[in-house]
């Protein structure tokens, strides 16, 4: 039996990302396509092998000999009761934490580096982490005006603006 | 010693403030937990724009030197190696740091790094002619071999899955073909972007692989860093003492980190385990190790500085980083005109003497720094997860845009961040991905120039180039058998 989860999904873009540049290679000259194709070929068989062993991990069972059997059986019962805890726990955080770096660099395009992180970084403070309003306000401006000072003022960089 | 006719110019007043602003910089990066050299200086190269050459190599060769001091300060005092090459620092200075023997660790750790830097650097400096003649025995084949040579590498640095770490090189690989082809100059795998004609920005996906990685595991965690320890008084000279007492140990150390340090991959980690290993096998009293014996403290800091200057020979000579921070300064050169390779050997020679004194002068500069305030610099680890990531974040992309100012560049850092953070999660090797993506350019490119040049036959018929296959299958049969002999060693001890 399988399931979808995070694991499965890197697998999955590992062989797509193999499959997709040994398909662009088959459009290139010989030569010049000759080693990039033999090294997709490499990473679709590998990946390909590793996405099945992910996808379908009853086949790990069936390779590995008799004896060995209670023992893995054991140790992925524990892994998969550690991933769903994994789960419930953390994943709700991570994607929040991704949801804020694509936050970050959504307002780094709209507006300007300088913008980008004294906006970001107020949000996480007093939404992602809770911080106390003395805390939020002093620390976003404080690394807002480091970087200002550093980039904009000390190496004129005028694109952070 | 060439370094000696350049020391003059890196004891200025204006170098003098770089350096001691880099060796502060790299002490305060190397404590924070898997932020080491190679992310000092990344975070660095943006602030080099406006500098000369030489103010850039001082301020980035004196971070990178004294982020090793740093991430030893963590493993002992807290348990916490700042960088994977200080793990072995924390088998016994953390049980000396429990015995209430944090300062003589400490200060024997500093001693080590900075004797251990000094003497890998003169060595590099000793071998500098000798290798401007290496280079002219060295062509596109040899090149090719190199490179293959770096990618078995993969093997041994792999300390998971072994499948894993090839697909990871194999994605780095790939990664390091997007970009323009080396025989006609046009654009592949690009896919209609204009942004990868360059190919994938390097410096972005360092920061990415290693920053914003870190930032993740920071932010899910949630704890201070470090755990609540007090560092006692005293014992500064003891420690200074025990280098001197185990002087034998430390020289073997150290040239132990040298011939690892000129093996592209290789890195300070296997250096440092390998000095202590050797510690411990040559020891007299192997029971100490591991319950806070000073010497494997010595061991392991000598091997992990000494590395530097083995490592700064084939980036500088040939232009092959011996590891991430050797790729990541590349970068920094490269920015300010100097491409590593034979031309830093022949019309940049008083350059490369330039950047050994600079390494020289930070070591020691370094370690007076270190010795002074090291302990006071660990209330940077009893900061929040959740409070540095963000600001981890924040420089990191700061970093990757102020490169070159590029938008896609963000991208490329927040992109290998997530890729970073999986790869780290599920057992694939990031170390292997770096070095597949650094030297498989050179590969491609070498293997059509040596076929266009010598044919298929100048893969063997060249001394060097037939020396490279020979160490590359043994170093691969080697590990391999190496592996095995563990395992059987260990199914015997679980039968007994």
């Amino acid at each position: 039996m399988t399931r979808i989860n995070e694991k499965n999904v890197f697998s999955i873009a590992i062989f797509l990302f193999g499959l997709l540049i040994f398909s662009a290679t088959l459009e290139l000259r010989n030569d010049i396509a000759l080693i990039p194709k033999i090294m997709s070929i490499c990473l679709v068989l590998f990946s390909g092998w590793q996405m099945v062993y992910d996808l379908f991990p009853g086949i790990k069972e069936r390779l590995k000999k008799k004896e060995k059997k209670e023992q893995i059986l054991q140790n992925d019962t524990v892994a998969r009761v550690e991933d769903e805890r994994e789960e419930k726990e953390i994943v709700k955080k991570r994607y929040l934490f991704i949801g804020w770096m694509i936050l970050f660099i959504s307002l780094v395009y709209v507006t300007s580096m300088i913008w980008g992180i004294l906006i970001s970084m107020f949000l996480y403070l007093k939404w992602i982490s809770g911080e106390s309003w003395k805390m939020t306000v002093l620390y976003s401006a404080g690394v807002t005006l480091f970087i200002y000072l550093t980039f904009v003022v000390g190496f004129e960089i005028y694109y952070f603006l | 010693m060439g370094f000696l006719s350049q020391v003059e110019n890196v004891l200025q007043i204006d170098m003098m403030l770089f350096l001691v602003a880099g060796v502060l910089y790299g002490l305060i990066i190397g404590i924070l937990p898997g932020l080491g050299g190679s992310i000092a200086m990344a975070l660095l190269i943006p602030l080099t724009f406006n500098l000369t050459p030489e103010q850039a190599i001082v301020l980035l060769i004196s971070a990178y030197g004294a982020s090793n001091f740093g991430g030893s300060l963590t493993s002992i005092l807290i348990n916490t190696p700042g960088d994977a090459s200080n793990a072995a620092t924390a088998f016994d200075g953390f049980p000396l740091a429990k015995k209430g023997k944090a300062g003589m660790a400490i200060a024997a750790a500093m001693v080590a790094s900075a004797l251990g830097g000094l003497i890998g650097l003169i060595v590099l400096d000793l071998m500098i002619p000798v290798a401007r003649k290496l280079i002219l025995a060295f062509s596109y084949p040899e090149f090719f071999m190199l490179a293959i040579f770096g990618l078995t590498i993969i093997a041994v640095v792999t300390t998971g899955s072994l499948f894993k770490g090839l697909i990871s090189g194999l994605i780095g690989l790939m990664f390091a073909y997007i970009g323009t082809d080396p025989i006609m100059g046009s654009d592949r795998f690009t896919f209609g972007m204009d942004y990868l004609w360059d190919g994938i920005p390097l410096l972005a996906v360092i920061i990415g692989m290693f920053g914003i990685t870190e930032a993740f595991s920071l932010f899910t965690q949630n704890t201070a860093i470090a755990h609540d320890v007090q560092v006692k008084k005293g014992g500064t000279w003891l420690g200074i003492k025990s280098v001197f007492q185990n002087f034998w140990l430390f020289l073997r150390s150290c040239f132990i980190g040298i011939y690892l340090g000129m093996i592209p991959g290789v890195g300070g980690t296997v250096a440092s385990f390998m000095a202590y290993g050797t510690a411990v096998q040559m020891a007299k009293d192997k029971e100490k190790f591991g319950k806070g014996a000073i010497e494997g403290v010595i061991a392991v800091e000598a091997a992990n500085d000494s590395k530097e200057g083995g490592n700064l020979l084939p980036t500088l000579a040939f232009g092959i980083p011996g590891g991430a921070s050797m790729a990541v300064l590349i970068g920094g050169l490269m920015i300010h005109g100097l491409t590593p390779g034979p031309d830093m050997l022949t019309n940049n020679l008083d350059i490369t003497y330039f950047l050994i004194a600079a390494a020289i002068v930070g070591k020691i500069v370094a370690m007076l720094i270190g010795l002074l305030l090291g302990p006071k610099l660990v209330f940077v680890t009893k900061i929040r997860g959740s409070i540095m990531a963000p600001a981890i974040i924040t420089v990191s992309l700061v970093g990757a845009y102020g490169t070159d100012g590029k938008f896609g560049d963000i991208m490329v850092a927040l992109l290998f961040g997530l890729i970073g953070y999986y790869m780290v999660k599920y057992g694939y090797s990031r170390i292997a991905l770096i070095i597949a993506l650094v030297l498989g350019k050179l590969m491609e490119s070498s293997y059509h120039q040596t076929m266009a040049t010598f044919g298929p036959e100048g893969f063997v018929t060249r001394p060097i180039a037939l020396t490279l296959v020979i160490l590359t299958i043994t170093s691969l049969v080697w590990h391999f058998i190496k592996k095995i002999k563990k395992k059987n060693q260990i199914k015997g001890e679980l039968a007994a």
